[in-house]
Order: structure tokens, then sequence, then C-alpha cells
């Protein structure tokens, strides 16, 4: 019988580190600083002294190396897990992840499979400026091969981690850096949240709303203040990018006849825009009562000034505002 | 350009409809809106409205025969128009026409210079051209609609452009469409077939099978769908639409004291009697009942007197005494429409949302309840405690010999639904939480989907 203890965003991805890494010793952990310094964000914490530093393994500051590294491992019958300090750094390992770790089953016909795991925190709000706080999910859930996460709580961190590293092909896990201090109830030992299947985490009659990692929060915000207005807003939280999970959103738009998708990425060519369009193809076209609506990041690099920074992605206020002209006809 | 006056599409499956009557005549004068001719489909007869002012002309339908859906059956011209000269009939082509005359009707100029006689006597130069205008009406007429608004209307055969659009620039959504049929002044009523003494809806659709996927594909089977008290077999509108879509036979009688069936009740146990009718002339071997509320006594007898596939009972009375016994004596003989809109409010669960029935709709119920056709019953249904109906020794013996599902809604202010809990593990329970004592409405998509699980 296991225990639930209540451990933060960060404590509970350690602690399916810890998890995987006592049940299957082909479990090792990449990234820069990860061993005696903790990481970054202090994700892999004291594993470094519990795994040991042939399992808690820093790299140099190369991550078309490390991304290498790790995938010849993952070829080779290890079960990496690569830790990049910020996900913008994805762009320096890109041909290691898109035209190596994505490719390489097909490309030899199945004789190989590359088990790896990424993660990479993400997403804007904490004055990074720029070049450290994007969101680029959307670039990798455009490549098949891959597979793509985003968990917005504890639970679902440790969940989709666990099966992100027994996954055959490489996962992409996001973690959205304002989510590492978030606490919630995460059960002791292992279990798995399933990758491609996304969550209702409120039920709603008047609108649908599709967001993920730190949006799914802002929208359940937003869905609270609405509903002292009267306003029944059903949110799901996406939970993986690549695949997505288009039944659940399909089968909740058919009943509220409204959308919204909420995402802190670009907005255009964004995963709103894929979601959209898969809700326009499929046979919730025929419930919708108005135009489908967008709230993305803004046409911009993400500003320094905090309150520009606040600007550039969707907020509580934006999602309140959008929901209430959908759902008035004004859209 | 003058208007074309043809048979609309009123349904998704209609090829034809019959031609029942003119009500303005050859070259009489008529303003948008003038009820112009009546048409008779499979389901109804529509009056159809003139969607011009003008003069009738050229009247080519023929009263009494059928005509292909979208086929030009006279044309509006508003004065000084004529007919354009590639949709005149042969026998008034000018024979004569000089070759410019082809030219000319290419010159998006000359759309301006319509006379005012008829086509056949002006120079063919003159005749106006026809594409640039005709698309510019179509797209003034087509209502901005969303999707579901459509298909709304759809359903319920309402023409969009009566409707008025209340969301950006006119575009009407669903809240614009009438919300039930039974609302909307001059309605067909659906015709019911009659078995015995009882009228039932006897549905079931041709089946496209290239709709579906191999998987899809299950035998289909006839549902028995039994109301509740005081309903009538509209109250199974959507479920019904929903297993007919499958392929499925759905049988949805009015119950004896209900609806349009003739037959009266005094007594619950009255009420299974005369639906045997409708059970042999079913002969169906693949029978699956379905029934709502105090729906459940007749499903329970007949479930032991025919060879039932499965029994579905949604919020059925008699699980215990527990009853709004209030709800029942008022229902039976409501004083005022207001307290019956007050009374109906309690089978929602949601009282914050838009009440179950439309005004109208609530009114007209008012005046079939207040006949007074369901007191007798309801005095019978209630005892010293509570509700004279136990159900629960009938349940078990038939759920030792076939598969029944109970489904309840977690606020249901009508009946007690935890007693389901207590129903023994013979019975499949499915548990609304937010539903209330209409799950099948709230719910439908669910429901639908454990109905398909006794297939």
């Amino acid at each position: 019988m296991s225990t639930v203890a209540e451990l933060s965003y960060a404590e509970a991805i350690r602690d399916g580190f810890a998890t995987a890494m006592t049940a299957d010793e082909r479990v090792v952990l990449l990234g820069e600083d990860i061993g005696v310094y903790g990481g970054a964000f202090q994700v892999t914490g004291d594993l470094v002294e519990r795994f040991g530093d042939d399992r808690v393994i820093d790299t140099p500051i190369s991550e078309l190396g490390a991304a290498g590294v790790a995938i010849g491992a993952a070829v080779n019958g290890l079960r990496p897990v690569l830790e990049f300090q910020f996900s913008d750094f994805a762009a320096l390992a890109m041909e290691q992840i898109t035209n190596q770790a994505a490719k390489m089953r097909y490309m030899l016909g199945g004789a190989v499979s590359v088990p790896v795991v990424m993660r990479f925190p993400s997403g804007s709000g904490t004055g990074a400026a720029a070049q450290h706080s994007q969101s680029l999910e959307a670039w990798l859930g455009h490549v098949p091969g891959l597979k793509v996460v985003q968990p917005s709580t504890p639970y679902d961190a440790k969940g989709l981690l666990l099966a992100a590293i027994e996954d055959p092909d490489p996962v992409m896990m996001f973690e959205h850096k304002l989510l590492y201090k978030m606490r919630g109830n995460v059960p002791e030992g292992h279990y798995t949240v399933p990758i491609g299947k996304a969550e209702i985490r409120r039920r709603g009659s008047d609108a649908t709303v599709v967001a993920s990692a730190v949006m799914v929060h802002r929208a359940l915000a937003a869905a609270e203040r609405l509903a002292e207005r009267g306003i029944s807003l059903e949110v799901i939280d996406l939970r993986s990018v690549r695949p997505i999970d288009t039944d659940t959103i399909v089968e909740s738009v058919c009943r509220t006849h409204r959308l919204l998708c909420v995402y802190e990425g670009v907005k255009t060519l964004g995963i709103g825009a894929e979601i959209s369009a898969r809700v326009a193809e499929s046979e919730a076209f025929d419930f919708l009562d108005a135009p489908i609506a967008r709230l993305g990041g803004a046409e911009t690099p993400i500003p320094y000034n905090p309150r520009l920074e606040k600007a550039a992605v969707p907020q509580i206020e934006d999602i309140e505002k959008a929901v209430t002209g959908l759902v008035a006809g004004r859209l | 350009m003058p208007t074309e006056v043809i048979l609309p599409k009123v349904d998704m499956d209609m090829t034809h409809a019959r031609l029942v009557k003119w009500h303005v005549a050859e070259g009489e004068p008529v303003v948008a809106g003038d009820l112009l001719f009546e048409m008779e489909t499979d389901k109804s007869v529509m009056e159809v409205e003139a969607e011009a002012d003008g003069t009738l002309s050229r009247v080519t339908g023929v009263e009494g025969t059928s005509i292909g859906i979208g086929e030009v059956i006279a044309y509006i011209f508003a004065a000084g128009e004529a007919l354009p000269a590639d949709e005149l009939p042969l026998d008034v082509t000018p024979a004569d026409a000089p070759p410019s005359a082809k030219l000319a009707t290419d010159d998006p100029a000359s759309e301006t210079s319509a006379t005012e006689t008829r086509a056949a006597d002006v120079p063919t130069a003159d005749i106006p051209a026809t594409k640039p205008t005709a698309t510019a009406t179509a797209a003034a007429e087509t209502p901005r609609a969303t999707p579901y608004a459509r298909r709304l209307a759809r359903e319920h055969n309402i023409d969009l452009s009566t409707l008025r659009g209340s969301a950006r620039r006119g575009r009407i959504q669903s809240a614009d469409v009438p919300p039930d049929t039974a609302a909307r002044p001059g309605k067909q009523q659906t015709d019911l077939d009659l078995f015995g003494q009882v009228r039932c809806l006897d549905r079931q659709d041709a089946r496209h099978e290239s709709d579906r996927s191999d998987s899809d594909r299950v035998k289909p089977a006839t549902f028995l769908l039994l109301h509740g008290f005081s309903a009538d077999h509209t109250s199974y509108a959507s479920l019904t639409h929903a297993l007919a879509g499958k392929g499925h036979r759905v049988l949805v009688p009015d119950l004896p004291g209900h609806g349009q069936t003739t037959a009266e009740t005094c007594h619950p146990d009255d009420l299974a009697k005369p639906l045997a009718a409708v059970l042999d002339a079913a002969a169906a071997d693949e029978l699956h009942i379905v029934a709502h509320s105090l729906g459940a006594v007749p499903a329970l007898q007949l479930s032991e007197r025919y060879p039932v596939r499965s029994l579905t009972l949604i919020a059925p009375a008699g699980m215990s005494s527990a009853i709004h016994a209030d709800f029942i004596r008022g229902i039976a003989s409501p004083a005022s429409v207001a307290e019956l809109a007050h009374l109906l409010r309690l089978l929602s669960a949601k009282p914050d949302r838009p009440d179950i029935l439309s005004p109208a709709a609530v009114r007209e119920l008012f005046d079939s309840l207040s006949q007074g056709r369901l007191t007798a019953l309801a005095e019978a249904l209630l005892g010293e405690i509570g509700l004279n109906v136990d159900i629960v020794p009938a349940l078990h013996n038939v759920a030792a010999r076939r598969p029944v599902r109970v489904i309840v809604g977690g606020r249901d202010r009508i009946i007690d639904a935890r007693a389901a809990t207590c129903l023994g593990p013979n019975i499949a329970v499915h548990h609304f939480p937010d539903a209330g004592h209409l799950p099948h409405w709230e719910y439908p998509r669910e429901v639908l989907s454990i109905l398909e699980r006794s297939l």
C-alpha cells in the first residue's frame, strides 16, 4: 500500500528519478551541473550522493555533445535522462534531437530504438529574458518520432517522467519554471501517467479551454472567477503535445459548443493552431456555437521588463475576458 | 434579376416533395413574407413564404405533383424585371437574335439596363447579365449562423432566414434557435402509430452503411423506451434520434393517461397492460427496455413476461419510499403555469441553467395537465409515508436472469438516488454525481454509451 506525500513539482521529479534509478540500474542522468550543484533548478538535488557520480553525470557545457552521448547511450541499452538548463538551449542540440534521436528507429528499419528522455525547463515569468524564457514545445512537437509532454502538476510530473523513462522512444519533457515550487500530493513509489492522454481538470458546460503547463492553472483561476458570474468553464489539461489527445477535446467541445486554446508559445503556428484545426476537422464542427478562439504568446521575443514580460503571455484576466466574449457571442 | 421560387430543402435526406397548393395565382402581386405555397414532405406539410416583392410569374410547378428539391417552380419579377436570356424557355427565345447579343450579356454594365418590357420583346442587347448579380444575391440571402445553430435548425426543420441573430454581426447562435419544436407555433404533431389502445412512436431509419466504420457496426436491436410520470414520448427525443441514427428500431409509446394515448389509468400497475400490443407488434427478438422514473413499473412487468435482452432503469421510482410528494401532486394538477415551471425546475440538477422547457412548452404542458388525467394516478402513487410503489422484489427477480442497469443522478430531487447503492450485486449502478432526475437529458452521450454496452 503506497502512501502519499506532499511534494513540490521539482521534488516530485526527483522522487521519480529515485524510484526509477532504484528499480532499474540502466537509468542514468546527464546534464550541466546536475551533480554536486544539484541542477540549475535544484531538481536533481542530492541524487548524486544517493546514486553516485557514475549515474548522475555532470557534462561539459556542450548541449550538442551531451545530447549525442545520451542518444548513443540509449541506443546501446541504457535509459538516459538528459537535463537542459533552459529549454532555449535545445536549439544547440537540434541536430541530435531531430535528425538522430527522432529518426534512428525509422531509418534503421526498427533495428534499434532510442529510449532517451530530455528535460527542458521552459517558459517565462522569471525575468530571464529573451534567450531563457521561450516555450518551444511546438517546435519539437512538429517532429514525427518524438513524443512531447508538458506536466502541469507534481503528480503528473512524476507520473509522466516514469512513463517517459519506460517509453521505447525519445520523449521530450517540458517543465514550466514557474511550477517547480508548486506543491501537490504525490504517491510514493512507482506509477505512471499515460503519454498522449489529456485530463479534464474542471467540468463545465459553457466553453472548453484547452491549456497546458502553467496556463492550466491560469485557466482554472479564470474558471473560478467566471463561475461567480454564472459562466461554467471546462478546463482540459493537454499534458501531451505529441501525440495530442484529440478525442477528449472533441468530446468536450461537442458538449460545450465553444473552444478557447490557451498556450504560452508564440500564437502563430502554435499548439492552439493545431488543436483548433483538429476540432474544425472533427465531428465537433457541427457543434460549434462560436468561432474557435486562441490566446497565445505575443509575436515578440520575451521582454526583460517585468510588465512587458507579463503582457507578452496570456494571464488570468486575458482568459477571463476571452471566455466572456466567447460565451456572449462577441467574437 | 427575377427571384427564383424553388422547392426548399427542409430536411437532411429529402430529395422530392409534393406541391400541395399555390396561395398566389400567376400574375398576382406578392410581398416578401406572404404565404406562397404549401409543400408536403415525408414528415409534414410546410408553408413556404415569398422571398421577394414582385409579381408571381412563369409558374411551372403543378399542384399535386412531386417535384425535385431545388427545382425552379416559378419566378417573382420585381417591377421592370425580365427573365434572363440563358434561362428563357425555348419558345420565347428570339429566333433572330443578332450575334452581338452574346457579347452584350458579358458586359457587366448591361445589368443595370433592364427595361420595363418583357425579355422577349426587347432588343437582346439589353438582356441583363446574370452571373454577378446572382452571386451577390446568394451571399446576401445566406444567413450568418454558427455550425451548431445550423445543426439545431436542421434538426427542428426551422428556416434560418426566419431567425434573428444575436451574436456579432447578426450571426445566429444556438440561443437564437427556439429551444424545442414543441414551442413553435404551427408545429406538426409527430405521427404516432396506433398499437391497440396505445399511441407509439415507431422509428427505424434507413441505415447508411457507408457512414459507419466496420468497428462501429453493431447488430441492430429494438429499444422500447418508457417515459416517466407526466412525460410523453418527446422526453426521449434525443435518445430516440441517437439510437435510430445507429440503425436501431426505437419504440416510444405514450403511456396510458399520457400524451396522445387515449387510454386512461388510475393505478401504476395498469400502465403495462396496453403495452402488450406494442410488444406483440414489434415481435422483436433483440428487445432492450429503457425506462425512466415511474416507467420502471411497467418496464419490470414487461421484463418478467417477455424475453427481454436487457433492462436499463433511469432514476427509477420505487427503489425506496422516498419521493418528492409535492412534485407528484403539483404536476398532476398544477394551479398555475408558474407553479408548473417551479416544479419542472426540480427535475434539473442545475438551477442556475436555463429552464429545461421553453415558456411556450411549459404553457402547452400546463394546458395538457390541466385536463386532470393524472390526478387519480397521483393519488394511487402516494401513501401515508411516501411512494406506494415498490420495484425492489421485481427488480431482483429480473436481475437474476438478465442484465439490469440502473442509472441515477447524485443530485436527483425527486427520488432518493442513494437507494441505488442497496440494490445488490446483480445490478449495475451508473452514478452521475452532477445529474438530477434526468441524467439522459443532462448526459445524453454518456447514457447512450451505457445503453450500447448492453448490445
